[in-house]
């Protein structure tokens, strides 16, 4: 049986490689294939490209929120969406009544999740530690109470936050100039993109750093591998717990936060970022940073670049290639890219 | 023994006339379809859940998807295509039988809690795809003008037929998952639940055996989808979207899914392997897994060499 299997994950494993060199040569073909110049393809790849990364960048600070709970504690957490629901709606309504400059608003919202994330868990989650499936369908339930709630509390209607004056309007790029004619002028990109880029980098780094170098970080890694063995030799798991899982809720509310200035915030969207961390963290691995950065990667380049390089009639069908995605990487590694069964 | 069958002859004298009376003029129309009928068809898709979770260690949150591409090609082939009921009906069960299929390919290795999540992800991404591809269904959906005759037509103002006929699906649908619980295939679902590495070494293709069983799943799940149909005359993305999945869910739960959580979440840690009369006393006794009983443990059950 082993040799059978062996070369279908190596047809698998190859028709997923053959579909990405196809999909990136195609990209680059309509990227480049009209030459470098002002009226070719590379200004709307850069602006196509910058989005993506944006997309990215978001989807890695949910992410890796939902990717740190379940690496430590095994915790699937079907509410992430909501929490980062939460966080859009709060970032709003501080907001909406003016209590704090927007900057404050983004530090409160990140800090009200976590300290809600942290509350749901020891209410919920901490009694049933270890019962995986019971604890997937608690969260899954508490997801959908929240998402009423909201709705109930915050209507239907789509939702925006307003940026910070000084990050309102477009960055000047200062290359791919036209003159002339209305569309005179470089090309742009807005400057709250670059915000949500540079605060997925610093999520990052600040992850890294916190995992590698501190104490803290030490007791995750360790929890990672064997829980039962961190706890016997002494370290308090409870309380690193639910750090954990206020860090995590809490990347979650930051995400949404700074998702609201450029996407909507509206019903809906709760479920659709819990679709967007599961994804992420399938073809990256459960419990893997840089599975979750790559798998972010992977997938804000495929929404951005789908819709736009598409051939007309079949953009629409562009959410299918985030199932293919799925599908090459378990064809291949059935716990993600980085991940291990465990 | 004998006061058993007493009870369960009891127990199924009470169905018996709980299920045939209401339609006597008992229950007004209202309730007999949107209590009764509704029951039964999103019974059938909670009894595909229960199949998976109860024989395979399967937890499904696709199950909604599956009968939705049963309900949407049914619908899109007689209100699009023009095709008669009857053909559009088994080729949308075809198609979802085939869905499922290729959806098991491609979960065979993954197991609890990353099946869970792979199976939820299939199933928001149907809803998008439903959702934005206009040439299927787009926002607004497919409306039927009426469901096949036998099913009594315009099931909304007519719908005495329409319950009998869930009511007759759901009995055969029971039946069907008693005998293939008893079948070699469902004996070896079983044991690939209880123990894969086992299974592996006695030489059963465990992979096909769990992909096969999530095919079946799907062909359970599309008699729902259809039912759906035919009771709304309608179908929409909001049919299958995250909170149907979660009815759909909690109607297993309800019904008895937590009876086999112990065997899916201890299997999903991998680290122990619990006999099934360990795993079993563990859940009644809500011991945590890995504590207490289930000392037993074997290699963890990665793909067997």
């Amino acid at each position: 049986m082993t040799w059978r299997v062996r070369i279908a994950d190596s047809a698998g494993a190859a028709a997923g490689l053959l579909v990405l060199a196809f999909a990136l040569a195609w990209v680059g073909y309509k990227a480049f294939g009209a030459g470098f110049g002002v009226n070719g393809g590379v200004p709307d790849w850069i602006r196509v490209t910058l989005s993506g990364l944006t997309l990215a960048g978001l989807y890695f600070v949910i992410a890796s929120g939902f990717t740190l709970i379940f690496g430590l504690m095994r915790v699937v957490n079907m509410a992430h969406g909501s929490l980062y629901l939460l966080g859009a709606y709060a970032a709003f309504e501080f907001q909406q009544h003016q209590f704090v400059s927007w900057g404050w608003g983004v530090v409160l919202s990140t800090l009200l999740v976590g300290f809600f994330g942290a509350v749901m868990h020891q209410l919920f989650l901490r009694w049933n530690q270890g019962q995986e499936l019971r604890q997937a369908l608690i969260t899954i339930a508490l997801a959908f109470i929240f998402g009423d709630q909201m709705l109930a509390y915050f209507g239907g209607a789509q939702h925006y936050v307003r940026p910070p004056d000084a990050l309102e309007g477009n960055a000047d790029l200062g290359i791919f100039c036209n003159t002339g004619g209305i569309f005179a002028g470089c090309l742009t990109f807005p400057w709250f993109r670059f915000v949500a880029i540079g605060a997925a980098v610093v999520v990052a780094l600040g992850l890294v750093v916190v995992l590698k170098k501190t104490r803290f970080g030490m007791i995750v890694r360790g929890g990672v591998d064997d829980g039962a063995m961190v706890s016997a030799l002494g370290v308090n798991i409870q309380a690193a717990n639910a750090l954990a899982f206020f860090i995590g809720s809490a990347l979650a509310g930051l995400g949404g936060a700074l998702a609201g200035v450029f996407l909507v915030i509206a019903p809906g969207e709760d479920a659709d970022f819990l679709l967007k961390a599961l994804v992420v963290v399938i073809v990256g691995g459960m419990g893997s940073l840089g599975g979750a950065a790559l798998g972010a990667l992977a997938l804000g380049m495929i929404e951005t670049w789908a819709p736009q390089y598409l051939p007309g009639a079949w953009s629409n069908y562009s959410i299918l290639l985030t199932f293919l995605l799925l599908v090459f990487v378990l064809s291949v590694r059935p716990f993600g890219l980085f991940g291990r069964a465990t | 023994m004998t006061v058993a069958w007493i009870n369960r002859g009891l127990a199924a004298a009470i169905l018996v006339f709980l299920v045939l009376v209401p339609p006597l003029h008992v229950l007004s129309e209202f309730n007999l379809s949107q209590v009764g009928t509704r029951s039964l068809w999103l019974g059938i898709a909670a009894a595909s859940v229960v199949f998976l979770a109860a024989n395979g260690g399967m937890v499904s949150l696709g199950q909604a998807a599956i009968y939705g591409v049963a309900g949407f090609t049914y619908a899109d082939l007689v209100v699009k295509v023009g095709w008669g009921h009857w053909p559009a009906i088994f080729a949308g069960m075809g198609t979802a039988i085939a869905f499922g299929l290729a959806v098991g390919l491609v979960a065979r290795r993954t197991t609890g809690i990353y099946f869970l999540m792979l199976t939820l992800a299939v199933g928001v991404i149907v809803y998008y795809f439903y959702l934005q591809v206009e040439q299927v269904s787009g926002q607004t959906g497919l409306h039927l003008d009426r469901a096949p005759a036998l099913v009594g037509g315009d099931t909304i103002s007519h719908p005495t037929r329409l319950y009998y006929a869930a009511l007759i699906l759901s009995a055969l649908v029971y039946v069907f998952i008693r005998y293939l619980v008893r079948t070699p295939f469902g004996i070896a679902l079983q044991g690939i639940r209880d123990d894969p590495v086992r299974m592996a070494s006695l030489g059963y293709n465990v992979e096909l055996h769990r992909a096969v069983a999530f095919a079946v799943g799907a062909a359970i799940a599309s008699i729902a989808g259809i039912l759906s149909v035919f009771f709304n005359l309608q179908i929409s993305p909001s049919s299958i979207d995250i909170n149907q999945t979660i009815i759909v869910l909690a109607i297993a739960v309800v019904g008895g899914l937590t009876r086999l959580r112990s065997s899916s979440s201890t299997r999903s840690r991998g680290r122990h392997t619990c006999p099934e009369s360990c795993s079993g006393r563990s859940a009644r006794s809500g011991t945590r897994p890995g504590s207490g009983c289930c000392s037993c443990s074997s290699s963890s059950p990665r793909r067997a060499g």
